[in-house]
């Protein structure tokens, strides 16, 4: 079990940068949308991401592991357009909501939007988004097989990888100025949407 | 025309009639013998993965701290290319800062250009609703991110309007296509059209990364735009003339110029009392007096616009001149 462990850490350390790249998009725009005023609070919404990343891993790692050789490649091709497409549409959303408050439409969804945990929602939609470093752990569950071991697996994989999110805390300062809650704002409906296109063409 | 400039004190005339001149010679030096073979040239490695104008390099910046990261790393030293790039945008941001905007930059000539065409606006377009007037500064973050992420320039990729005259490698794919038709959409509206219809440069004010970046790191540079309360009278004729959006009436009682402001000098030429001036932003016993500080502000962006548009616009006008004189001959 500790061998597993370690081989998921070691996975996710190695791999962890793409990881960076793949959150890095959506989560800094969304710290500036966001404009938490101080460290603690921008470090809660990380933990709130990283606990949705860790909830999908363990989702996913338990039901790779399960499923084992029956997850076919085409599966994983349509599934991560799908979740990327999921993560995008959130985040188009969450901006144009955010911007736009006084419009109807997102006047209704304001008032329900605040329910969502968006950090949670935003981890657990990239965190079954199928980058190549997840493949490459999924590759390595379908040899262990188990709902135990997969679910080990990926926690390991998913400490190694989590370490690469903590600069983002780096933003902390900027967040608190409204200009950079505007820009935050832009900068998400701009990335939201080519995210989106990109998810569309498959 | 830097002469003139000095003699009648109207700034923005004669900057124009340059700014225009250097953007049209750019187009015709660098870019019109490739609109023949739009979709179709072939590109070379070296122009797809490393962009070479400002707008690109900026907005794709991140990526090029990763390739001199990876370059120190093996000891690449011939890869260290942008570093000299990157030298000399320090020493022009040093000695214009956003004024490079409005004096030296191509696509700010060619919605100069077309905002020129008309004496009056035929849309009347004073300001930029609140939440879109950082709309530059969005992009250029998301550029930064998306560009970084894909490993590519995303904005020469899917906006830039001069790469209509560009090919790329695979010209008939639905990608090409589209890519092809957001470089033309970007232009005509916002290149073209919107400058010729309200007489403001949309692209300059509203979309491009580049006055985005230059707006922050320029702060590094002394010169300002300094209206002078005392001799304001609020005519809001400096909200019309300003280009880019950079004096709004909010602004404008509070005598405060925006951030992205280029320096172009149309709000002093619109001022009836004198109000607006350049000024040098250092403190008390470094200040300069106002019409020391203008001086200094137009010699600085004559020499950094000289010196750029030596680069092409002598050949191009050469060129140019031979073609007509061989009508004749």
């Amino acid at each position: 079990m500790v061998r597993l462990i370690a081989e998921g850490w070691l996975l996710g350390l190695s791999t962890g940068p793409y990881c960076l790249g793949a959150c890095m998009p959506f989560m800094i725009p969304y710290l500036f949308a966001e404009g938490r005023p101080t460290w603690s609070a921008n470090a809660r919404v990380i933990g709130e991401f990283l606990l949705g990343r860790f909830l999908a891993y363990l989702l996913f790692g338990a039901g790779v592991g399960w499923i084992g050789g029956w997850l076919k490649p085409h599966l994983t091709q349509q599934a991560a357009s799908l979740a990327l497409g999921a993560t995008a549409a959130l985040m188009l959303l969450y901006a144009l909501v955010k911007s736009l408050p006084h419009w109807t439409l997102c006047a209704w969804a304001l008032r329900r939007l605040p329910m969502v945990r968006m950090p949670v929602a935003l981890g657990f939609l990239i965190g079954i988004n199928i980058c190549p470093p997840f493949l490459v752990a999924v590759a390595r569950l379908l040899q262990v097989g188990g709902l135990t071991s997969g679910a080990v697996f990926f926690l390991g994989f998913f400490a190694g990888t989590s370490l690469y999110t903590l600069p983002l805390l780096g933003v902390s300062p900027l967040t608190r100025v409204p200009r950079f809650q505007r820009i935050g704002t832009l900068s998400a409906v701009l990335v939201g949407g080519y995210y989106l296109a990109v998810a569309l063409r498959g | 025309m830097a002469s003139r400039v000095f003699v009648t004190g109207r700034i923005s005339r004669w900057r124009s009639v340059f700014f225009i001149i250097l953007a049209w010679a750019f187009i015709v030096q660098f870019k019109a013998n490739l609109i023949g073979l739009t979709g179709r040239a072939f590109v070379t490695q070296d122009i797809q993965e490393v962009p070479y104008c400002h707008i690109a390099i900026a907005s794709s910046f991140l990526n090029h701290v990763y390739q001199q990261y990876l370059a120190l790393m093996s000891g690449a030293w011939q890869a260290w290319s942008p570093l000299t790039w990157g030298a000399l945008w320090l020493g022009i941001t040093l000695v214009l800062g956003q004024a490079w905007c409005s004096w030296a930059c191509f696509y700010g000539g060619l919605d100069t250009g077309f905002a020129r065409l008309r004496r009056k606006p035929l849309i009347k377009w004073e300001r930029v609703p609140k939440a879109l007037r950082d709309l530059p500064a969005g992009i250029l973050v998301a550029m930064l991110l998306l560009s970084l992420v894909a490993l590519k320039p995303i904005f020469c990729l899917w906006a830039c309007p001069l790469k209509l005259g560009t090919g790329f490698l695979d010209p008939n794919n639905t990608t090409r296509i589209i890519q092809l038709g957001m470089f033309a959409t970007v232009g005509v509206v916002f290149l073209i059209v919107l400058p010729w219809l309200t007489k403001k440069r949309a692209f300059c004010g509203l979309i491009c990364p580049f006055g985005a970046w230059q707006a922050f790191f320029g702060q590094v540079n002394p010169y300002r735009v300094h209206i002078k309360p005392e001799a304001c009278v609020q005519c809001q004729l400096c909200v019309k003339a300003c280009p880019t959006f950079c004096i709004d009436q909010e602004g404008l009682k509070q005598h405060q110029v925006s951030p992205y402001c280029n320096r172009c000098g149309e709000c002093m030429d619109a001022c009836p009392t004198g109000a607006i001036d350049y000024a040098v932003g250092w403190r008390k016993p470094f200040a300069l007096a106002p019409g020391v500080a203008r001086i200094a502000f137009l010699l600085s962006a004559w020499l950094v616009a000289g010196a750029v548009s030596l680069l092409f616009v002598p050949e191009v006008l050469l060129k140019l001149w031979r073609w007509v004189f061989s009508w004749f001959a």
